[in-house]
């Protein structure tokens, strides 16, 4: 993890870069999280194309570890009310040891979701939306970074906007190893997670065709501990609260997004090492 | 290893670059439609509810350009309308118009113009 000042000057360019764009900005309207891909929803026949960096630091007196993670989504709408999502990430690891430095390099987990818009409410003053969504993680990634399990995932995502302002909250709940083990013969818990987003939009220039994004994303996740022979495994499992700021910058065919997210309080069980900072970077393509 | 990482930034850096422009030229050359069409052309604009930022104006707007009357359209979310350039000699229906924003996954309002 970086050191606590390091973590504060990362924090503070965020924000003052935040607020130096907003002081550019003209008027101002509404937007969404960066971090979660249900939020994603293109119109029926459109196709949106996610692709992000994520990096990730964590370190203490034995070892270093640098992450790299690639996501790469496609979603289609497939009809108005419905979206169909696929997503694979390629993983770059760096764990430094004793002064020896392992690199590995692979995919991980392909992963499909399905969201359907049960309910959506268009004004003239407000936009509301629920809609629950069902995924599935398939065991075919590279060794070292696959769950060797497959994983179903089942979460509900409201959305909200009004006038400048934009919430999202996503629930999920996953079932891992409802089938299958993986290469250790541990059943990795249960996870869930609650993401909450706060956007404001500042439009550049005034105009309707380009947009800037203050967010700020609460991340709450819990994964109960692996299971092996019928056992709780020990240092497995816990929770974790991350608070993220980030930027957006969207016109009609391009979105740039930025994320911080840094893990505020966390308990987990055992001996594990603390949560990693991360940082996101991100563009969206819509065809 | 070094070479890799070289690469991986500048590819990295290249697509973001790209991305910017794009997305800058795309603001920047925007009009609505309508704005300089021949005389006698005619302009229709409906209200649109739902649209809540610029990433939201491709999606109607593509599936309202599928319909063979329609010359050009071009969404505002900011004033929720559509501007709708019929194509001359051409009769299009209101009903197609608004079918299109329903399976954008909008909802239509009134036909102010």
């Amino acid at each position: 993890m970086f050191e606590p000042s390091k973590r504060l000057n990362m924090l503070a360019a965020v924000i003052s870069l935040a607020m130096g764009l907003s002081l550019l900005a003209g008027a101002v309207r509404a937007g969404g999280g960066i971090s979660v891909d249900a939020g994603l929803t293109p119109p029926e026949g459109r196709w949106i194309v996610r692709a992000q960096t994520r990096y990730m630091q964590r370190s203490d007196e034995m070892s270093e570890m640098g992450m790299y993670k690639f996501p790469f989504v496609l979603a289609y709408g497939v009809r108005s009310d419905v979206t169909l999502m696929i997503r694979q990430i390629v993983t770059r690891r760096s764990m430094t040891m004793g002064g020896t430095t392992n690199t590995e390099n692979g995919f991980d987990d392909f992963f499909a979701l399905a969201k359907y818009k049960a309910y959506r409410r268009n004004t003239r003053s407000y936009t509301f939306g629920i809609a629950p969504t069902i995924a599935l993680e398939m065991p075919t990634g590279s060794t070292e970074f696959s769950s060797g399990t497959w994983d179903i995932a089942a979460g509900l995502y409201f959305s909200w906007r009004a006038g400048v302002w934009a919430a999202d909250l996503n629930m999920a709940y996953r079932w891992n190893g409802f089938t299958d083990r993986n290469a250790s013969d541990m059943v990795p818990g249960d996870a869930g997670s609650v993401d909450a987003a706060l956007s404001y939009q500042y439009s550049v220039g005034g105009s309707a065709f380009a947009s800037v994004f203050p967010v700020l994303e609460l991340n709450y996740e819990n994964e109960r501990p692996s299971r092996s022979d019928g056992a709780d495994a020990g240092n497995t499992g816990g929770s974790v609260f991350y608070v993220s700021p980030g930027l957006k910058y969207a016109t009609p065919s391009v979105i740039l997004e930025a994320l911080v997210r840094v893990p505020a309080a966390w308990s987990q069980n055992g001996s594990q090492p603390d949560p990693a900072t991360g940082l996101l970077l991100g563009i969206r393509l819509l065809f | 290893m070094k070479n890799r990482n070289r690469i991986l930034n500048s590819i990295l850096t290249g697509v973001l670059c790209a991305a910017l422009i794009a997305g800058l030229g795309c603001s920047a050359g925007r009009r609505d439609a309508g704005a300089d069409v021949p005389e006698g052309t005619e302009v229709r604009v409906y209200e649109v509810f739902g649209m809540d930022c610029p990433g939201c104006h491709g999606g109607v707007e593509k599936l309202v350009n599928e319909i063979p009357a329609v010359e050009e359209s071009r969404a505002n979310w900011k004033e929720k309308h559509l501007t709708v350039t019929v194509r001359p000699g051409l009769d299009l229906e209101d009903e197609d118009v608004l079918d299109a924003i329903r399976r954008a996954n909008l909802t239509p309002g009134k036909r102010v113009r």
